[in-house]
């Protein structure tokens, strides 16, 4: 391809990610450098960052974030590659049963906070009592769980189809139960897979809003980073403290991808070692 | 090659030409005036339309174009996102207050009175006009009265109770109608402004407006004894008023929301519901759909024993966009949108009118009540999510939902509001 045929394919995609990204993060991170009333700004400096050090609010809602992230592993991951070894034999009750298990994935997170929300609704609801301040967090969990299991399911659908039939077939000639190939052959198979999910995970649980939006307002004990920012730009129009904490988020998940990279990193580098 | 790659790139360009006017916004001019507002209902809808009509009619060849928005919305971001566009509202909504006088401050509102036509202000309540910079930039609609007991005639004949005269009398009366085996309160507190609004009014009569604004201003810390007037909250929360086995379970009123606790008084489960005077258009509406049993009374929250006669109400209106290109028209369409005609039509939907003919427009008992009470009140407190910055309300909202929470006793209740308020100040707000 000539290097003008790369710049025209280049151009539209760095076009949308410089309108849509780039410049409204730029935006965001000198917007946590300034107090905002109204029309007029004020240059504060590291004030919302050296206030979000100190904020218990702020540390709750991180600390829920990774509570939120814990219990997700569980429910969305393990849950998904159970289900999807579980359902790997292609049979017709296997595809039913996978749809079924993937629908969920399909709908949008603000229709499954108000569905739930309204089965857990203290006095009217069907289960009262789930979104109680010490089960709330769990209880997000489980339905982040339920919507989002299927997806991992699928991601892990097609890992286990990449396996080659010919080591599956080894491992049964050598003996092997169904116990053991899973964990000695299929699960070392699926690494770059389950590498994927857990990246998924780990940023959708930094990243988590909508659900807790929705399920659990004004509840200080549940928020997490997100709401706790968009209540801050919401009702208290404080854009400033708000775009702090964005960027603190996106610092965090950013932290976080890159420490998988580098786990990853290491983790294949003494591989080959060892090998 | 070339001529099939100009020939897509030919065509792309024609398709963004026949549409792309589609992604323009719309543009400002004389002739046509966007006016923002929180209508939501059919019938208020109705009424807007025909003044609309009217308008357009006296006034060849301008259009309004309305922006209906949801009220929620509106009150917590599009009250100012709507000015960050390239084209905000000529005409706009409002509640009197931090939020209207936020508008006036930067530069979003305009002085009406020398487009205002002789006369027109002595229309209204004096008190619902307010001067600011020495021009009048609020238009009143309506007095929304936050605050009111709603309560069941038929219960309170049966258990032989009258409408209280005293705090300390409508308390007891609680506790005998829990005794009684009735749920004294539907109340939903999920968004905390409806037990916080009534919190506001308990510390309005104990303190006063100007005492009680003073504790949402910035910075300025709160002793205990300011916060003893919340002590009801604690005593209805400790006598089990908001919560009853087989009814509502103990904290349901923060899993509840506004609309949820008026429904469950409608259908008659409960004795009494704490909600604003625009609680009677929907008891208009479930009578007319003749889905309501009972007969339904009206009291103020009355004060205790040495308190004021506060009550928290506030004035909704209108206010014009200095940037208008067409100012003169627009406050003519208020001034007709505002006027007896259209007043009185929406006074029939349980709206007070601010107008000084209000009295005349309706002949609902529970209206007419509603503003005896306005005119026999001492004091007016604003809710504090319209009459203070929304990062105080809001921390004041959250202690109340704490203390009805029992997360938070009210002898602490003084030092917690401090602290976050210290908590404020600290960010800059």
């Amino acid at each position: 391809m000539t290097h003008r045929g790369q710049i025209l394919f280049f151009a539209p995609a760095f076009l949308l990610f410089l309108v849509f990204v780039l410049i409204p993060s730029t935006q965001t991170l000198i917007d946590s450098f300034y107090s905002h009333h109204g029309i007029k700004h004020q240059f504060v400096g590291a004030l919302y960052y050296r206030y979000a050090m100190t904020d218990p609010r702020f540390h709750q809602s991180l600390a829920n974030n990774l509570i939120y992230l814990f219990w997700t592993l569980w429910f969305e991951v393990v849950v998904g590659l159970a289900l999807a070894t579980a359902l790997e034999k292609n049979t017709r009750t296997n595809h039913l049963l996978r749809v079924a298990f993937f629908s969920p994935a399909v709908l949008s997170m603000v229709v499954v906070g108000l569905v739930f929300g309204f089965l857990f609704k203290d006095g009217v609801g069907v289960l009262p009592g789930m979104l109680s301040e010490g089960r709330a967090l769990v209880t997000t969990s489980v339905i982040s769980g339920w919507a989002s299991a299927g997806f991992f399911m699928i991601i892990f659908l097609a890992g286990l189809a990449n396996i080659p039939e010919e080591v599956l077939e080894a491992a049964r000639l050598d003996g092997a139960n169904a116990w053991q190939t899973f964990w000695r052959i299929k699960l070392p198979l699926l690494k770059e897979v389950i590498y994927v999910a857990l990246l998924i995970c780990f940023t959708g649980a930094f990243k988590a809003f909508d659900l807790f939006w929705v399920l659990l307002p004004n509840q200080d004990h549940a928020s997490i980073v997100s709401t706790l920012l968009v209540k801050e730009v919401i009702k208290f129009d404080n854009k400033g403290y708000g775009s702090a904490l964005a960027v603190i988020l996106t610092a965090l998940v950013l932290l976080t991808v890159a420490a998988m990279i580098g786990a990853k990193n290491l983790w294949l580098r003494r591989e080959r070692n060892r090998a | 090659m070339k001529f099939r790659k100009g020939f897509w790139m030919a065509l792309l360009l024609v398709a963004f030409l026949l549409t792309g006017n589609r992604l323009a916004l719309p543009q400002s001019s004389p002739n046509r005036l966007r006016f923002a507002h929180t209508f939501t209902t059919g019938s208020e809808g109705a009424i807007l339309n025909a003044a609309v009509a009217e308008f357009q009619q006296t006034h060849r060849g301008v259009t309004i174009e309305q922006i209906v928005s949801n009220s929620e919305v509106y009150n917590t971001v599009g009250w100012r996102l709507q000015f960050q566009g390239r084209h905000p509202p000529d005409i706009f909504f409002h509640w009197q207050g931090f939020k209207a006088d936020c508008c006036i401050d930067n530069g979003w509102a305009m002085d009406l009175t020398p487009f205002l036509a002789p006369g027109f202000l002595d229309e209204f309540i004096p008190s619902t006009l307010r001067k600011r910079n020495g021009g009048v930039y609020f238009l009143p609609q309506s007095v929304d009265i936050s605050n009111l007991i709603w309560y069941n005639r038929d219960l309170f004949a049966q258990l032989h109770l009258r409408e209280p005269q005293s705090l300390e009398e409508w308390r007891q009366q609680c506790v005998a109608i829990r005794r009684a085996g009735i749920l004294p309160l539907a109340q939903g507190n999920r968004d905390l402004w409806p037990m916080g609004n009534l919190a506001a009014e308990f510390l309005g009569q104990s303190l006063g407006l100007e005492a009680s604004g003073r504790l949402f201003q910035t910075g300025s810390a709160v002793l205990p004894e300011q916060v003893q007037g919340l002590n009801t909250l604690v005593f209805l929360l400790e006598n089990h008023c908001f919560d009853l086995p087989g009814v509502l379970q103990a904290g349901a009123l923060f899993s509840l929301n506004d609309i949820d606790a008026k429904v469950l008084f409608l259908s008659g489960r409960s004795a009494q519901h704490f909600l604003g005077s625009w609680f009677l258009a929907d008891i208009e509406d479930a009578r007319q759909k003749n889905e309501l049993r009972f007969s339904v009374g009206v009291f103020p929250v009355p004060a205790g024993a040495g308190e004021r006669d506060a009550m928290t109400a506030v004035n909704t209106g209108f206010l014009i966009n200095p940037r208008t290109k067409n100012a003169k028209a627009a406050v003519e369409f208020l001034e007709l949108l505002l006027s007896r005609k259209y007043q009185s039509e929406f006074a029939r939907l349980g709206n007070l009118s601010a107008r000084r003919d209000a009295p005349e427009f309706t002949n609902d008992p529970l209206a007419k009540q509603m503003l005896r009470m306005l005119a026999s009140t001492s004091e007016l407190v604003p809710p504090p999510d319209t009459g203070y910055a929304p990062e105080q309300a809001s921390v004041f909202y959250e202690m109340a939902g704490k203390l009805l929470a029992g997360k938070l006793k009210l002898e602490n209740a003084a030092a917690y509001w401090s602290k976050e308020k210290a908590n404020l100040a600290r960010k800059g707000l």
